[in-house]
């Protein structure tokens, strides 16, 4: 006899080719370069089919209500995850002690859906502590300030495992940190500018801590570089990293090198540069995704309800009746 | 306090224990004789020493053994051995299934052996209670599908008539199929509940709950691996021999999941289970 359409459609043969495609299109997924959204993107829709016409044509299927709500638990992680990737972000930024995020990001990554709420975001980048053993990074730990609901900065510590939440946007403290050397600029007109500059990320570039300078609306342009006369991350034991006791920088212009420690000043024909002193820089990974909290719940339901159908299927029935000389 | 070299003699003086254990296994199974009694004390004592030994390292260090690969395979062995001996303990017409699960742990303790028990250092992604929750949910469900592969052996060595004599004593091949897909249904429970902890772990360790690195692929596949079978079993109801394949072919792609794949990436999803 010939099934009918929605039968077939409704069939646990297809349900078998469907996780058979699903496993293939993933290991497809992991062995390509090239694009596979649709490597898994068809298996998926075929078992979502798959399932919603088992639902209406098996009615034994739907008096299994555990088995049930596993599946449409499942059903509703695919749709969390579709929606998810389609409203995601992931970028990053940098912010010196005593600064205030004010919304800028670099390296966005995001969905096509996601509408950037981030320059509602503001907090402040009060204190960082960064904690190297053995000459590993061991984590961050962040004390950063937000003003609170009475209009009063309220301070929060956050870690490498511990995020600021703020818009739904997670602010973990990255492993990317640094030196700033602080330059205050004064022209013969009068003009003050303030240059903070981000040295490289201290932890991987260690040795390569120089950076440009750019000073007078860019019209003076020094190269800075860290002496190494301290060691900031000891081989050995527990380090929390901190700036130079006494920072020595080396400023190049042309061919002209000047050596300058804080308070000291540089003068040029056009003005005045002083090394006003270093503090540290925090690097920041920020993600949204708005599906998280919903897609755990449905991974909840779905773990909970194929425990209930397993209890009711095999665990509640005794598998075997032993015989008396096994009771030994 | 030990010193590093003598915690290491107490670790082997439990894989010595769990050795005599084995071997008593498969010489009872050979000779037809059931010191059933005697293998549980022996199991128990040897994992009474293992303890030790890994709470002596745990102490020492300041972290559990999460990191390399003696770590790991020392853990797992702990584990799979908890398991198995509860199972053994309290499931007593499959414990001549003894005699193939421990040997396949010799495999491991052998592996253990040749790896380098130096001192590790935690990154601090592990400095959360959903290691724990990720790394003991995964300890169950390897450990409910190897007590399935003790049944699904004696499924294959019946079918291929090795020690068809021997293993009589054990339940018929339809009965240790029903049992064995009892305990991959719990293996499912347990690998789902893995990968929950894990994604929970992974959005604070890293920011992003799922990131299809390799281990977190090779987990999913190993997921879908042990769905495919069960669906299959439901589908076509297979003869016993069929589901002992599909077992053993789930443990293998858990088995390098575990102990193969965190050790031939970069990713820094490096911590196996």
């Amino acid at each position: 006899m010939m099934r009918k359409p929605l039968s077939l459609l409704a069939s646990l043969e297809l349900t078998l080719i469907g996780i058979s495609a699903l496993g293939l299109g993933t290991l497809y997924a992991y062995l390509t370069t090239a694009d596979y959204t649709y490597a898994l993107a068809l298996p998926l829709l075929v078992l979502a089919l798959n399932l919603l016409a088992a639902i209406v044509d098996n009615p034994k299927f739907r008096q299994q209500v555990p088995l049930l709500i596993f599946h449409i638990a499942l059903l509703a992680i695919i749709l969390l995850v579709a929606w998810g990737r389609m409203t995601y972000m992931i970028g990053r930024s940098e912010l010196a002690v005593g600064e205030w995020y004010d919304g800028d990001v670099m390296d966005v990554v995001s969905g096509p859906w996601h509408r950037s709420k981030l320059e509602q975001v503001r907090f402040l980048n009060q204190n960082n502590e960064v904690r190297y053993l053995n000459g590993i990074y061991a984590g961050s730990r962040n004390t950063v300030g937000i003003i609170g609901k009475n209009g009063l900065l309220q301070t929060i510590t956050i870690a490498t495992q511990k995020p600021l939440v703020i818009e739904g946007y997670r602010f973990y403290p990255s492993q990317h940190h640094g030196l700033v050397a602080d330059f205050i600029w004064q022209g013969v007109n009068g003009d003050t500018e303030i240059a903070a500059v981000h040295l490289p990320s201290y932890g991987y570039n260690a040795i390569r801590q120089n950076m440009e300078l750019t000073a007078n609306d860019g019209a003076e342009r020094f190269w800075v570089q860290l002496e190494e006369d301290e060691t900031l991350i000891r081989k050995q034991g527990e380090t929390l990293f901190t700036p130079p006791d006494l920072p020595r920088v080396v400023l190049r212009q042309n061919d002209e090198r000047w050596v300058m420690r804080p308070g000291e000043r540089l003068r040029t024909a056009d003005g005045t540069l002083l090394f006003s002193g270093m503090r540290e820089w925090s690097g920041y990974v920020i993600h949204y995704d708005p599906a998280r909290t919903a897609l755990l719940a449905a991974a909840i339901m779905a773990v909970l309800a194929l425990a209930a159908h397993f209890w009711k299927k095999y665990f509640s029935v005794p598998w075997l009746v032993e015989r008396e000389d096994e009771k030994s | 306090m030990l010193d590093p070299s003598q915690e290491l003699l107490v670790q082997w003086s439990a894989l010595i224990i769990y050795v005599i254990a084995g071997t008593t296994a498969i010489i009872s199974l050979v000779m037809k004789k059931r010191p059933e009694r005697a293998i549980l004390a022996m199991l128990v004592l040897g994992l009474v020493v293992h303890t030790i030994y890994i709470a002596l390292r745990w102490e020492r260090l300041g972290h559990g053994p999460f990191n390399s690969m003696f770590e790991i395979l020392s853990s797992n062995i702990w584990s799979l051995l908890v398991i198995f001996t509860l199972a053994y303990w309290r499931i007593k017409p499959i414990r001549a299934t003894a005699a193939i699960v421990l040997p396949l742990l010799f495999i491991m303790m052998g592996w253990m052996l040749l790896a380098h028990p130096g001192d590790t250092q935690v990154p601090p992604t592990y400095d959360t209670i959903w290691l724990f929750i990720h790394i003991g949910f995964g300890k169950i469900f390897l450990g409910a599908v190897l007590i399935s592969v003790g049944m699904a052996g004696v499924i294959l060595m019946r079918h291929y008539g090795l020690a068809v004599e021997r293993l009589a004593r054990l339940p018929s091949s339809e009965k240790l199929d029903d049992l064995a897909y009892r305990f991959m249904a719990l293996g499912l429970i347990f690998d789902s509940l893995m990968l929950i902890a894990g994604a929970i772990w992974a959005q604070d360790a890293w920011g992003r709950y799922w990131a299809w690195d390799p281990l977190e692929t090779w987990s999913f596949l190993t997921w879908v691996l042990l769905g495919l079978a069960i669906h299959v079993r439901v589908t076509w109801k297979p003869s016993p021999v069929v589901g002992a394949i599909m077992v053993m072919s789930v443990f293998v792609l858990a088995f390098l999941n575990f102990f193969g794949i965190p050790f031939l990436t970069m990713s820094p999803h490096q911590g196996a289970v």
